[in-house]
């Protein structure tokens, strides 16, 4: 059972916590397959989507959920990025004022999700703070990797890129290591800090070490927030080094599986032959994303709610 | 071709041992005690006879700049290599500050070609680490290492930014090659042309402090040692450094530096009188920086001699003091000097001074079959008669540089002939390619 009303870091959850939330997203899924599509869970519930970039596909996955559950939808989000004048607290209250039982979250400030959260007696879902976390996303890969592999126990999962500057990939490495995983990381020197091994995953010195025997492979993306000119020497380098290709799944368990958030940099990060292969699963990441965020919504719903 | 020179000492173990050696294909095959072969069916065109001076090892040279392409005015690699084989170097690492700046594949892919094509030595070009060499950007270092680099350098200018220098560092971790810094910190330098002390007193020139060179050996001491990196500093000129270094080697930081002979040989005395020929960067110190020096190499602290040469104009050097360039052409001189002043003088045996001008370099660099008199070693050597004294007259010098802080002084010991992969590439006084 759930105990913390907000979703904003996969710290705060036990390999328990993280399994009910991707059973009760395989429930909604078979909704979603069903005739009816939608059930009155939240109704007379309000989720207002605060999101300060355009992610229109995030969003529109949030919007579809809340809908299916019946929830009425608010949307206050612009490209304005950070407010001089307004803390995100004060926006939050405010939304809390008219009414909002969830606030979907995605700020550039790193840790903002969760100072947000411990102010508001609304429930926050975080998608995505600065450089901190993306526990929602991470969701969707695990759902994946479990529709594919089963489970989780003594899985190689092998995470290639930037791995520092990635909040996606962060969520997904502490969730995987309390789901039992094995995780090794490769990624330029510059960003794949040694320090990470302290979360308990292995840093790989060659893409070959890495790939090795791997059950899952996953992308994690250079970020478009970084100015990475001090930090790698071109993109053109980065793919000759660190792209995933046909001869690193060679080297690979025979039935991985490689995973990508899109929207992909083609044959810099991932190389056209492997997208189009049997082992791309992106196609199912994304029919996922619905039934998760429903399984949050609904999950949230049961515990905690407005101070009134 | 084969090859057969005989009648001559090499050193084998520290201990001189008279023999022939046999070469074929540019690999030495054998090495036999003198007198036991007969040569008298053998055509006289393949046989050297040493006269019992010593086969050396051919030497590295980890510091040159070779200004081709772009300043081939200044010197190119037909003249650089001859002035190298001249005086016993077999092989030539090429700073990247050409034009275009050896900073992608295709110009260490030209540096390659045109080095086998046009050099009589052996070309090994470094890349630089920075894009253009303006210290802003990283450079394509793991391209320009599949393309044939044996290091990255920042070609004599210091990176400023400390992020992206560190970041060098660390990415540099990828690929098994030494990273080559130089330390100069502008500020500090603060537009000196001469030793800050003595020599800036008494010429009034504004004086370049010790402090410019050893805050960033010191600052490359620390990045370094947070990243592991493999870092190799050049032109160390000072007393501090030599300390920091040391001390650095101690703490087991994986670290190696060089030296030229002018830092051993020479002090600021010399710009007393305002002749820019010693106007040289970093400048020349004082004898106490000397001693150090020389004893860091007694003690292994440096390892390596590189000759810093720097080619510059006659007329770009003519200049009133404070705007004539730092040019130097050394590599006609560097082993002469550093066997007057070290073995000749009973501070180093020979043996000693060969490590830090074979051995480690190539070490370092990671250069298989090359810096040792060996069955199986690639035939890169050098004939060095010790008991014959030299004048240095730059007229003869076959660089494009035609002065030097050392001309009409006396050295003792003279390369007699070079012979590289097998080739006679110089013979004193006929010069082939």
């Amino acid at each position: 059972m759930l105990t913390a009303k907000d979703f904003v870091s996969m710290n705060d959850l036990s390999a328990e916590q993280i399994l009910e939330f991707l059973d009760t997203a395989e429930t909604m899924k078979t909704l979603l397959n069903s005739n009816t599509k939608k059930s009155p869970h939240l109704l007379g519930k309000t989720a207002i989507l605060f999101f300060t970039n355009r992610q229109s596909r995030i969003k529109l996955s949030y919007e579809l959920a809340a809908q299916k559950l019946s929830a009425s939808v608010a949307d206050l989000s612009g490209s304005s990025g950070i407010n001089q004048n307004e803390s995100i607290v004060q926006i939050g209250r405010t939304m809390e004022q008219m009414g909002a039982d969830f606030i979907v979250v995605r700020h550039p400030l790193t840790g903002s999700a969760k100072y947000l959260a411990e102010n508001v007696s609304a429930r926050v879902i975080n998608v995505g703070d600065g450089n901190n976390e993306s526990p929602t996303r991470a969701l969707l890969d695990l759902m994946t990797i479990k529709t594919y592999k089963g489970g989780f126990n003594n899985l190689k999962v092998t995470i290639i890129g930037d791995i520092d500057n990635n909040r996606l990939t962060t969520s997904n490495m502490i969730a995987l290591i309390k789901l039992g995983a094995n995780v090794t990381v490769y990624g330029p020197p510059t960003l794949c800090n040694k320090s990470i091994e302290t979360l308990g995953v292995k840093v790989c010195s060659t893409p070959f070490e890495a790939a090795d025997k791997a059950d899952v492979i996953i992308c994690s993306k250079l970020s478009k927030e970084e100015n990475y000119s001090k930090v790698i020497p071109s993109l053109n380098e980065y793919k000759n080094l660190f792209k995933i290709d046909e001869k690193m799944i060679s080297n690979a368990a025979p039935d991985v599986i490689v995973l990508h958030p899109g929207p992909i940099n083609r044959g810099i990060e991932i190389s056209s032959g492997v997208i189009d292969s049997k082992y791309c699963v992106m196609d199912d990441q994304i029919s996922n994303s619905v039934a998760s965020n429903m399984a949050q919504f609904y999950l949230l719903s049961l515990i905690g709610g407005r101070r009134r | 071709m084969n090859l057969i020179i005989k009648d001559v000492y090499i050193l084998d173990e520290g201990l001189e041992k008279l023999v022939d050696l046999f070469i074929e294909e540019g690999i030495i095959v054998d090495i036999r005690d003198a007198g036991q072969s007969n040569f008298d069916f053998i055509e006289k065109t393949n046989v050297i006879d040493g006269n019992r001076s010593y086969a050396l090892p051919g030497l590295i040279d980890m510091n040159c700049e070779i200004c081709e392409p772009g300043y081939d005015y200044k010197e190119d690699f037909i003249t650089a290599s001859k002035s190298g084989a001249r005086s016993g170097f077999t092989s030539l690492t090429a700073s990247p500050n050409s034009d275009p700046v050896v900073d992608n594949k295709l110009v260490v892919r030209y540096a390659n070609i045109m080095g086998k094509e046009k050099s009589c030595v052996n070309i090994f070009p470094y890349g630089q680490m920075t894009k253009g060499g303006l210290g802003k950007e990283m450079s394509e270092i793991g391209d320009m290492y599949s393309a044939g680099i044996v290091g990255i350098s920042d070609g004599n200018v210091s990176v400023t930014d400390d992020f992206l220098l560190m970041n060098i560092f660390s990415y540099s971790n990828l690929f098994n090659i030494p990273i080559i810094t130089f330390c100069e910190n502008k500020s500090l330098k603060d537009n000196g042309v001469v030793n800050k002390g003595r020599c800036s007193l008494i010429t009034g020139l504004k004086g370049i402090t010790s402090l410019a060179e050893e805050t960033y050996v010191a600052r490359n001491i620390l990045l370094a040692n947070e990243h592991g990196a493999k870092i190799h500093i050049t032109k160390v000129s000072t007393k501090g450094s030599v300390e920091l270094i040391r001390a650095a080697k101690a703490n087991g930081i994986n670290i190696t530096c060089d030296t030229c002979p002018h830092y051993i040989y020479l002090t600021e005395e010399e710009a007393f009188n305002y002749n820019t020929y010693f106007k040289v960067n970093p400048p020349l110190r004082t004898k106490a920086d000397n001693d150090a020096i020389i004893e860091g190499l007694k003690d292994g602290t440096i390892d390596v001699i590189s000759t810093g040469h720097s080619p510059e104009s006659i007329d770009t050097k003519k200049r009133e003091f404070e705007v004539a360039s730092d040019g130097v052409s050394s590599l006609e001189t560097a082993f002469n000097i550093c066997y007057t002043a070290l073995v000749d003088s009973g501070k180093m045996t020979l043996g000693e001074l060969m490590d830090k001008f074979t051995t480690n370099p190539y070490n370092i660099l990671n250069i298989k079959n090359k810096g040792k008199i060996q069955k199986g070693y690639d035939a890169d050597l050098f004939l060095f008669d010790k008991n014959e004294v030299v004048t240095v007259d730059v007229q003869d010098f076959e660089s494009k540089v035609k002065y030097s802080m050392f001309n009409k002084k006396k050295f003792q010991g003279t390369v007699t002939h070079t012979v590289v992969g097998g080739n006679l590439v110089y013979k004193k006084n006929i010069l082939e390619n």
